[in-house]
Parts: structure tokens; sequence; C-alpha cells
């Protein structure tokens, strides 16, 4: 049985006109961490708070578990849908110890001791029960908040934008150990990030919104390697997007900086003009390569040179493609460059 | 059915009383349904608050209207211009002088090199705790026909009991509302706009004049609209000073004259006087508050005063002198005298006891109403949440006597059995400073992040167990501020307690007014000096909430 169901649902939001969320239906898989991906105002937030009972839909309705909690004629309210949540700010409650935040949830008295040990372990922070929130740091802030979200053996973890308020090195850290903790507790988590990185890191599948509506919904890989839109391919990484034709072979587009092998076409017949997205990393530097452009701008990035390469298409037409170039490969404004494109990270799009 | 004697409507049926509480809970369980809505038990109580706060004001408003044309036509030939002439004059004349006052202080205080300002900073709000009606005392024994000035001078330098000596009084118990407001502007006040003053070539000074003071117009308009309110519902002061204005005309015609309904059409050209001074308020606030600007802290520009240090030093020695030095000094005399004469026996003992049992249940009742109301507009904000707010804060805006005649009114009719009970008074206490509270708590929740609310429902509290379970031990520093503040304001209280109370039952501030009157200031000091002190004790719970 799936953990979550949200089924055709739309919110608005008293005086606005635009739903907040609107036909959304998205299911969440017992055990599976799913990110909501999208820019701030996408619907993603709601949809969280929309899950947690904070907020409750205008149509369409929402199974936690096989159990409607909201929906025409149905209501469960938060206290009672069995679901845990992380806030962005983590919202520990001051006045109270580690342990008795993490031991918040559990009504009875029986057991409750051990669970909160077991959570604690869960999350690492074993002997920190006596301190108080104040005298945590951010990432630990962040375990406790995961520990007392968990602590109640929730249907499903909500954890909303649960690292932006931590600096670089941690954020590397607690993707890894969220992820690890999320695994090891066995729950289904919806996470909500506006960062793509984020999102690419921890996520087995990733939902990206736009407007209130769900543009796509796959694995990091097919997100990032196959994206559906030109909004999933341009906020989600970098992309040159471009115009084209379906070839006849079914599996190749003709495009104006020549023919792209394409095999993921969303089902788009020969003839028919779409939209394509090549990855910067689907170009290889080839001495045999169709291309040839004149490197006019480079951003290095440690990992890889983020490079602009003006290409005349035609002659007279010239066009700009945004290419990743490995860091040793040296790479200097003004130089020439021929390289070929790779069907790796191609793919047809929708507008 | 069987007759049981008395004209109450018939026993509710069992049946009925069923399909009540049937449609009850299916009227609760739909609203739930509504999705997060706050429990029905805190808009019920809002409104139940609003209502109580609204309906002393609206029955003296329904009495006046049916006190019937002859008798309107009446007062207005006789009293009302020259009440409106005497009561707005004294407003005007406060408000504008206090306006200054408080003014130049806070720059003083805050923004030069003042020697000594941060003792100023606080001694400048201390006349804050000093009801206008001790002071006006203060200001008998030094300056009365029969005072201090006359003994010395062989007559008073002048007139005391005239608009210019009301006016006097008022100004130096009053500028602390627009010193406090215009301070707490100039310590937020960012200071880059100074810098591209500087920059473009003005002095500190003149920055001051031209980008600080235009700035802090909003913060000095809400400490005179403070000052305004107060004049116009002041009744010991002027009273005791013996001017005339509607507050004093209202308390005569009801006590001289037995006349409530003339009471109630005095009320009614006051309640639409506050009323037109409250939505001048909310239409400056939304014009906005431009001074709470945002930005990193740093500290302010000093001014260097140089040759003027001496003379700014001596302007604040002679406000602070003539705000609490010398009434202090004045009443500690008289204190003095009258506890050698034995004024602090049994019966002072029972007057402190009868202050104590109306005024504590009033600050018990304060902090526990203003939770829900509080709660509500905080954490479910709505149009409903808003315009309860409003109603709230405009009975706390209405004069004492107002409040009183309405109690007088409604009591009477309705709950007869606590007519002429201290209950009245404790009634009325609530409905003048329930605003006090709330604002404290309002404070203090304003500090604690929603998302803690919404993290205790999601580990499992259900909506009115957050508020008593997670909310309330985090904002109880600031409900019990709030007590603390209604406490001491109802201590101080004197028109709704001289109206209301039952007969011989004398509160402190009861003692002051009656002693006062006849002329025996050292009976009067005593309890004056000792209400002073009380009040001193939550002054710096005052002092944060500006």
């Amino acid at each position: 049985m799936d953990a979550i169901q949200i089924i055709d649902v739309t919110k608005t939001y008293a005086r606005t006109a635009k739903p907040a969320v609107s036909g959304l239906s998205l299911t969440v898989k017992p055990g599976e961490i799913l990110t909501l991906l999208g820019p701030s105002g996408c619907g993603k937030t709601t949809t969280l708070r929309l899950i947690a009972g904070f907020e409750a839909p205008d149509s369409g309705c929402i199974l936690l578990r096989g159990r409607e909690v909201a929906g025409r004629g149905s209501w469960v309210p938060p206290e009672r849908r069995g679901v845990g949540m992380v806030f962005q700010d983590y919202a520990l409650f001051p006045h109270i110890n580690v342990a008795r935040n993490v031991g918040f949830g559990l009504k009875s008295k029986s057991g409750r001791e051990e669970a909160v040990k077991k959570a604690l372990a869960l999350v690492g922070l074993e002997g920190m029960e006596a301190r108080f929130p104040g005298e945590l740091s951010g990432g630990q802030q962040q375990r406790v908040a995961l520990a007392r979200a968990l602590a109640r053996n929730p249907v499903v973890v909500l954890l909303d934008e649960p690292f932006s308020n931590l600096d670089a090195d941690l954020k590397n850290q607690m993707r890894r150990e969220v992820v690890t903790i999320l695994k090891e507790a066995g729950a289904a988590a919806v996470l909500v990030t506006h960062d793509q990185k984020d999102a690419l890191a921890v996520s087995d599948r990733i939902a990206v919104m736009k407007d209130g509506r769900l543009e796509q919904v796959g694995t990091p890989r097919e997100i990032y390697q196959y994206p559906d839109t030109v909004f999933v391919a341009s906020f989600v990484g970098r992309s040159n997007i471009m115009e084209g034709v379906m070839a006849g072979d079914g599996i190749s587009v003709i495009t104006e900086v020549g023919t792209v092998l394409c095999p993921h076409t969303h089902g788009a017949r020969p003839g028919e003009r779409v939209m394509i997205s090549i990855r910067p990393d689907s170009f290889e530097p080839d001495p045999d390569g169709r291309l040839t452009g004149l490197i006019t701008t480079t951003v290095y990035g440690g990992d890889s040179v983020e490079a602009e390469i003006l290409v005349e298409v035609t002659p007279g037409v010239k066009k700009t493609l945004m290419v990743h170039l490995h860091p040793e490969a040296g790479t200097v404004k003004g130089e020439t460059v021929r390289f070929r494109i790779l069907p790796d990270f191609v793919a047809v799009i929708r507008n | 059915m069987k007759d049981n004697g008395c004209n109450c409507s018939p026993p509710v049926r069992h049946g009925e009383a069923r399909i009540f509480v049937r449609a009850v809970t299916r009227f609760r369980a739909a609203y739930l349904r509504r999705g997060n809505a706050p429990s029905p038990e805190l808009p019920l109580l809002t409104l139940a608050v609003a209502a109580m706060m609204a309906s002393p004001v609206v029955y003296v408003a329904v009495r006046a209207a049916e006190a019937g044309g002859e008798r309107w036509l009446r007062l207005w030939n006789a009293r009302i211009p020259q009440l409106l002439w005497s009561t707005l004059s004294l407003t005007a004349w406060v408000a504008a002088l206090a306006t200054v006052l408080g003014t130049a202080l806070a720059l003083l205080v805050e923004r030069t090199d003042l020697p000594g300002h941060r003792y100023w900073r606080w001694l400048l709000a201390v006349p804050l705790v000093m009801p206008p009606y001790v002071g006006a005392l203060a200001y008998i024994i030094m300056l009365g026909p029969t005072g201090w000035a006359r003994d010395v001078l062989g007559r008073p330098p002048f007139p005391l009991y005239s608009l210019g000596g009301t006016v006097l009084v008022l100004t130096v118990f009053t500028y602390p509302y627009v010193y406090l407001t215009v301070a707490s502007a100039l310590r937020r006040f960012n200071r880059n706009y100074e810098e591209a003053a500087v920059s473009c070539g003005f002095t500190t000074f003149q920055a001051l004049f031209k980008v600080v003071v235009p700035l802090l117009r909003p913060a000095i308009g809400a400490g005179a609209i403070l000052v305004i309110l107060y004049v116009l519902s002041d009744f010991g002061a002027v009273a005791m000073l013996r001017y005339d204005t509607f507050t004093r005309a209202v308390y005569f015609q009801m006590t001289g004259r037995f006349d409530r309904a003339g009471a109630a059409v005095l009320s009614s050209i006051l309640i639409a006087i506050t009323l037109a001074v409250l939505w001048l308020e909310v239409w400056t606030r939304r014009r906005g508050r431009y001074y709470q600007t945002v930005g990193t802290y740093r500290e302010p520009l000093v001014i260097p005063l140089g040759k003027l240090k001496l003379p700014a030093l001596l302007f604040v020695l002679v406000v602070v002198a003539l705000s609490i030095l010398l009434p202090l000094a004045v009443l500690s005399v008289w204190a003095a005298d009258g506890i050698a004469r034995g004024v602090l026996d049994a019966r002072f003992v029972g007057y402190a006891t009868n202050s104590l049992k109306v005024a504590l249940p009033a600050s018990l009742l304060a902090m526990a109403l203003a939770l829900p109301v509080v709660y509500l507009k905080s954490r479910y904000p709505s149009k409903f949440s808003a315009a309860a707010d409003r109603i709230i804060f405009a009975g706390y805006a209405l004069p004492g006597v107002i409040v009183a005649l309405g109690i007088i009114f409604l009591f009477n009719r309705y709950l007869p059995w606590l007519y002429a009970t201290p209950g009245m008074i404790t009634a009325a206490y609530l409905i003048r400073f329930l605003p006090q509270s709330m604002q404290a708590s309002e404070a203090a929740l304003a500090q604690v992040s929603p998302r803690l609310d919404e993290a205790a429902r999601g580990l499992g509290t259900p909506t009115g167990r957050v508020l008593w379970g997670v909310i309330l031990p985090l904002i109880l520093p600031g409900v019990l501020a709030g007590g603390a503040l209604v406490f001491v304001s109802a201590l101080k209280e004197l028109p709704a307690t001289l109206l209301l109370r039952p007969a011989g039952f004398d509160t402190l501030a009861v003692r002051v007014w009656l002693q006062a009157h006849e002329g025996f200031y050292a009976e009067a000091s005593v309890p004056a000096l000792l209400m002073v002190l009380v009040s001193l004790l939550p002054l710096k719970l005052l002092l944060d909430k500006y």
C-alpha cells in the first residue's frame, strides 16, 4: 500500500486568485524518499502542509497508508495523522531538553524512555539528552528535529527545506546522514527544497513543480538526463534548448547544430516539430567532431569548466552553446575546439 | 407540566435538548472539516470578550439615544458648548506641549552627549507610574490657594485651578508617552539615512532636522495620540484641579444630580470624540510606520552639544524636578507627617486589602482572557480577529467614568445580584485594562514561531492543548508582566472605583481622593505614596513595551 496518495488536489489560499496547488496527483511508496523541487511559490511547501494537515485542500483527497485524511467530507487533524515533520527552523521547543523534545509526541510513559533512546541513537546523539536546544549546533538541532519526527514511528516524515540553514560543509554531511537515517528508520519521506543539488543528492524520486502543477516525476537520473519540459531542463541543472524536427529514423532530431541522436523521444513522431534539451555534459571534445566553435567565456568550477562556445552552425549564422569541459583540458578563451554530441544527456522536451 | 411559580420559560424537554446537542455537534464537526481551523472555543471566547468590552459603551450610547430630545436640547444649550471648548482646549494644549517636550527630551537623551544620559533614559519615564491625580495632589500642596508657595510668597505665583495650571500638571505627567515612543523609534533608527544626508553636505545637527525628525513623525504622532486619549479620559487630575471637562461633568451629572440619562448624553459626545481620535490613530498607522527600518544595528551618530551642554542639562533637570523629584518630595514629607500621626492603622490595612480584593482578580482574569484572544489573532489572523482586536482596544481608550456608567446600567438591568458589589469594580478594571495584558502577551507570543505550534500538533497535540501545554510555558513571563501592569493600573484607577464602589468600600485610590478633597493632605499622601512605590516595581516591564 502506498504511504501517501494525493489525488487531484487543488488548494487556493483566501484572497488569492491563482491556486497554490492545482490538480496535483502524486504517490509516495513506503520507504521512499521523494523530493518536491521547484522555485519559491511553486506550491511545494503548500503540498507538504496539505499532507501534514496544516492546510485543507479545496478539492481532491489525500490518503495516508490507505486511510483518507482529507477529502470530500473527511478530515483528520494534523495531530491524528501520524506524520512526523521536520521544520525549516527545526521548531525545537526551547524550554525543554533534548530528551523531552524527542519524547514530546509519545503519550504513554511506558516505553517512552526507550523510544527516545532509540531515536537519539538513530541520529547519533547519544548522551545529549539533557542538553537544551539553544546549546546545540545547527547540525545537532536538525538531528534532534529528525529524531523527534521519527520517535513516533510515523507513516511518513515530512522535511521542509531541511538543508537551507546549514553551511556548505555541513550540508554535504547532513545530506548523506539524513538519507542514512531515513533509510534505517524505513520511513517514507517527503522533502521540500528549491536546491536542485539537495534534490539530486538525497531523493529516490524527484517531483518538479511549477505554478502549483507537477512538471515531471522521476528518479534523479531521469530528471537530469531526460527532462520532460523546458522548465525542468532549465531549472534542474543547465541546458542548451533548441528547436528541431524529428528525423525519419524516430531516434534523432534535426537541429541547427546538426542531427542529434536522441533516444528519449517522448513518443514524438518523425517530421514533428520538437524542442530538444542538450545538457552541457553531452558535449565531448573530439578532434574529429562535427562541431567547431570558439571559446568565448569560461567559468572555472573546480571539478569542471563551464564554457560558452560560439558555433557557426551555417555560414553566417552563429549560436552559443553551453559546454562542460574537463578542467585538465587546457581551455583558453579564444581557442577553437572541435567536439561531438553524446546521446546520454539529450532529450526531447515539451514547452 | 408543573407550574414552578416563576415566569421563566418552560424547561426544555429532553428531546429538544438532544436535538440541540446533536446540532451543535454536527456544526462543530462541519466547522472542523473546513480544514485547519482554530478549535471553535477560541473564536467563541474572543467574541465573548469583545462583546464584554464593547457592551458598556454601546449601552451608554443606547441610553443617550433614549434620553429624549428635550434633555439633549437642554444640555446642548446649557453645558455642551462650554464643555467642548474647555475639554478640547485642554487636550490641544497638553498634546502640543507634551509632544514638544517629549520629542526634545528623546533627542537629547538618545542622540547627544548629554552627561548622564543613561540615567535620564529611565528617570524620564518614571512619571508614567504617577497617577495624575496624585501629581495634582502634590501640585495643590505646593502651588494651591493654601499651598507652600503662598506661605513663602504671600500669595500663589499663579492660579493653579485654571487652564494653565491644569495644562502644567497634565503635561509633566503625560510627556513620557511621547518621550518613550520617540526614544524607541530613535533607537531603531537606521543610521544610513543620516550618513546619506551628511554625505550630501549637511552637518550632523542639520541632518537631525532634515532627515531624522521628519522620519520620526509617525512615532511623534503615535505618542501625541496616546497623550490626547489620556487627557480626554482623565478624571482625577482635572477634578482635583476643578477644571471642567466632559469626564468631570459626567461624574457630577451622576453623583450630584443623579441624572444618569443626562450623564449618558454627555458621555456619548465624549465617546464620539474618542472614536474620532482612534480613527485618526488607525489612519496614521495605515500611512506606514516607516521609521521601523531593518538593517544591522550600529551605534547612532552622537551630536556634540558644545556650549549648549549646560542649558540642556538644566532643561532635563527642571523636567525631572517638576515631574518626579518635587512631587515625590512633597508626598514623602506629608506622608511622614501622616505616618507620625498614625495613619497606618488597622483601617489603612483594610483599604489596602480592599484594593487587593478588586485589583488582583482583575489582573488574573485579564491574563486568562487575553490568552485566547491574542492566540487567535496571532495564529489565525482574519477579519474577525482584527475586528475583535479593534473593539477591545477601543474599550481601552474610553474614559473610566463612561465605563462605570455603562456598567451601572448593565448590572442594574441584567446582573442585579452583582449590583453594588466589588465585582462591578473588577469588571470595570477588566474592561479598562485588558488590552495592557493583551499587548504584553502578544509581544511574547510574537517571539514564538508558529512552527512550534505546528510541531506540537504534528506530534499529536490537539489544538486546544497546544496553547496550554506548549505555548503558555514559553510566553509565561510576558503573560505575567501583562498581569502586573494590569494590577498596578487597577490599583491606581480612580473614577470607576469611585462610581462603582459599594457604600463604605474604600480603596487606597479612593482614600487619596476623599482625603485630598477634605484638605487632609497628610492622610492623602500616605496611600498616594504607597501606590506610586508599588507602581515603580513593574516599571521595567512598562519600559520594555516601548
